[in-house]
Parts: structure tokens; sequence; C-alpha cells
């Protein structure tokens, strides 16, 4: 149960903490990798976020395992954001975004769950941050622009653009065959 | 989050996926090398030097002590001071535990015994009469006189612009009685509970302690569970030393949980702030807490 390997925890038990390791590393780790294309560098984060969550697991108050979650998500996203802010800086973009309905549907067949995950990875580095965290983990375009240190409309820029680009990558792969 | 086409279809696919991409050699074995060699080791590292200067400097005070105690002593008053803006553990004679809070002093015999049972304090400290080898102690924190006749442990407050002292006995029972007022109106207080007496009036009351964070100047954890924002705030301004102002007086009753252990009052304050919608500005010491526009 998670709040017994919580409670462990907060007593400083080693083997509490490998057991939450083993526990959570993989979906954590498949989270830093949509925002970290490179390999040993989210491995790092994902470890930078373990020692945050065991650092400040006795704030917590565990709810469900969905808070949990959530709130590790939020560890991990924050410390991919810091890394990449070090990497490089987001330039505001003209706040014309272009219409990005193409189907009404997208045509699924073709792709197995696997190539939409490698899809969002092969964006460019500042459309791929902005559409993870809208579209998938759920910030807002004020929440981002704070983050990014950007405006609103860039971000929506940002967005629109990588949807776009997600557009074309699918329709090149069903093209493809 | 938008329901755009494309977004809601990845947002979909995305939820689905278990498990490591097929295309990584990074695994949770090699995940947890990793952290143990980065985090751990230095701080068992660091643990070791801490243990061996720790034994080194505890074998010296042994041999101080030591010459120390051979010294013929007679008796007197011995006056401990904590000016030094943390905390200062001491031990009695008799092996009592001693936490003073900064700002504060104790009094006490050089021997304690029955003829010498007198301690006198003033300020803030926490109490562990572990070992009872005399019959009574007699604390006496301005016009309050407190009795100690079993093992117990105990948090004095003595601060002089507090109109009151008071008492929280963490464990075990302790007797009060107000200085004026003799022997005649003893109050019993017993764990859980605390006494307050008061300075001018001489009026001495006992009751359930409700202040989880009575001790969290010797702890460093404070603890909030669905407290209204006025009683964190006088809790935050207390143990930061800072003064805190609720600009828009309906947010007082708004209601806080959460814990922190030795955290910067920033920490807290952004806690509260993104937990609770509020604005906080702080200018130095002065915190000013408003309502989100």
């Amino acid at each position: 149960m998670p709040e017994e390997l919580i409670e462990r925890i907060k007593r400083k038990d080693r083997k509490a903490q490998f057991e939450f390791y083993q526990r959570y590393s993989v979906p954590l780790f498949r989270l830093t990798y949509r925002y970290i294309t490179n390999e040993q560098d989210a491995g790092s984060i994902v470890n930078m976020a373990f020692f945050k969550i065991f650092g400040h697991i006795r704030d917590f108050n565990y709810k469900d395992p969905d808070s949990l979650m959530a709130w590790m998500k939020k560890i991990v996203i924050n410390e991919s954001l810091m890394f990449l802010r070090q990497k490089f800086t987001y330039a505001e973009l003209d706040g014309n975004t272009a219409k990005d309905l193409l189907f009404d549907n997208l045509p699924e067949d073709h792709l197995i769950l696997e190539d939409y995950y490698t899809l969002i990875r092969k964006l460019p580095d500042d459309l791929r941050t902005v559409f993870n965290l809208h579209a998938l983990d759920g910030f807002s375009h004020n929440e981002i622009a704070n983050h990014l240190k950007i405006k609103e409309a860039s971000s929506r820029a940002y967005l629109s653009k990588a949807r776009k680009m997600l557009q074309n990558y699918i329709i090149k792969r069903i093209s493809d065959g | 989050m938008d329901n755009n086409i494309i977004d809601k279809t990845f947002r979909e696919k995305i939820d689905k996926l278990s498990g490591l991409p097929p295309d990584v050699a990074w695994n949770s074995e090699n995940g947890w090398n990793g952290y143990t060699e980065k985090y751990l080791s230095k701080r068992i590292t660091g643990r070791k030097i801490f243990l061996y200067v720790s034994s080194s400097a505890a074998v010296i005070l042994i041999a101080i002590s030591s010459v120390l105690l051979f010294q013929v002593a007679r008796y007197r008053t011995i006056t401990v001071s904590n000016n030094s803006g943390r905390i200062r553990e001491i031990v009695l004679p008799d092996s009592t535990r001693v936490f003073l809070n900064k700002d504060s002093f104790i009094e006490y015999p050089s021997k304690i015994n029955e003829k010498h049972n007198r301690i006198l304090v003033s300020g803030e400290m926490y109490l562990e009469f572990n070992f009872i080898k005399i019959p009574q102690y007699l604390i006496k924190a301005h016009n309050a006189v407190i009795i100690v006749e079993r093992p117990c442990k105990l948090n004095i407050r003595e601060r002089i612009d507090d109109e009151n002292v008071l008492v929280t006995v963490a464990s075990g029972v302790i007797k009060i009685m107000e200085e004026s007022n003799g022997e005649g109106l003893k109050l019993l207080v017993t764990e859980g509970n605390y006494c307050s007496v008061h300075k001018s009036q001489g009026l001495a009351y006992t009751s359930a302690n409700s202040n989880n964070n009575f001790l969290a100047w010797k702890t460093g954890i404070l603890t909030f569970n669905n407290t209204p924002i006025a009683t964190v705030t006088d809790i935050l301004a207390e143990y930061y030393n800072v003064d805190i102002e609720i600009e828009d007086k309906e947010l007082a009753y708004c209601l806080f949980t959460g814990s922190f252990e030795n955290q910067p009052v920033n920490f807290v304050l952004d806690r509260i702030q993104s937990e609770l919608d509020f604005v906080i500005k702080i200018s130095g010491n002065k915190i000013s807490i408003s309502r989100k526009v």
C-alpha cells in the first residue's frame, strides 16, 4: 500500500525508498522522456525528482494513489522545465495561429500507441515543451507563460505550431505506409 | 484541458502507455544504482564524518567532564543564559535535560538535593525530568511555581511580553500554584493539558492543549490541520519572528492543512498561497495576505 510505504520512507527506511523507486520510476521516466530527449539527462532528472520527493514527502498529505502520482508528476515536470530553461530560452512568437484542424478525427489504424509517444519526442524542444504542458499535462497558457517566461500569445502560437507539425507527421506516416 | 482533436487523441494514446519505451537502455535497476551513487553514498560519507567528529568530541567532553567531576564541588548556584539565537541544551546535575529557547535563562543549584531543589527560569524551555531523585522540584517562572514530583516532560513559556506564564505538559503530571496564593490552591496538570498563570492578576487555570505547535521552536515542525488562517499566521509570526497582516478579514476563517519541517518562511507562505489562492506580499519582516483579485 502506498500509505505504508510513505510512512516507512518518512522514517528514512532505505528499503522503502528502493521499493518506492521500483514502483514509480518507470512511469516518471516516461513522463520525463517526453520532455527531455536525451536518455541520460532524463535519467538524471528522474533521480533529482526522487531526491526531492523523498526530501519533501513529510509535507505531503496522502489522500489516494492519484494524488500521490499528481504530486510526483508536478515535481518531475518542474525539474524538467528547470533543465530545459538552462539549455535555451523560449522566444516570443507571433500570435497569429494557423488553422490547425485538418481532420474531424485522426486516422489511427496505421499507428500504434508507441508511435504517438515517438512523434511527440520528434517535435522541436520548444514546441514539444508547450504541447506536453498544455495538451498532455493540463497546464493553462497562463501557467506555461509564467514557467517559460513568455507571453500567453506565444504559448498559444507554440501549441498551434506543435499541433500542425504532429498532423503533418501523422499524414506522412500514413502516406509512407 | 482543450478538446482539440490532436490534443485529445495524443492524450488518450499516451495515457494507455505503460512500461518503458522500447528504444531506451535506462531501467529502474540502473536508475536506482545511479541514485544511490549520487545521493546516498555522499550522505553516508557525510554521516560517517559526522559520527567520527561527534565521537571524538564526545571523548574529549568525557575527558573534560571527568576532570571537572574530580574537583571538590561546593554548593553554588549556576546560571545558564541562552543569548545565542539558537536552541541550547543543558543537563542539570541530576540528569534532567533542559532545552533552552533563544533569550532564556535558568538558575539551578550545583548539587540538587532535598534542601537545594529550586530552579528559577525565564524565557522558554523544555524540561525532561526522566529520573526523579528527590521528593520534589520547585520551578519558579515569574509568579508561577511548578512542582515536579514524578517523571514528566513540560514546556515552560515565560516571556516578558506575555501576560501569562504558560506551562504545557507533554507527558506525566505536575502541580502548579500561583506564588501569592500559596499552597492553598494547587492545580494538577496532566499530559496533553496546559496551565496559564496570569502575571499581574494572579489567576491560574488549566485546560486541554489544542496547540499542536507548542514545541515547534524545538522540533522545527509546524503542523496545521484545518487550522484557520488567523491562527496559522499567529503561529508563523511567533515562530519566524515576522509581522503578518491579513488585509481581507474574511480570509482569516479560511482553513489550511499542511506540515513543514525546518522550512524557511517563504516556503510555507508559497504553499499557503498556492493552496488557498491568496496573494502574499513579503517586504523584509512584514508580510501581508490579501485576496486574489
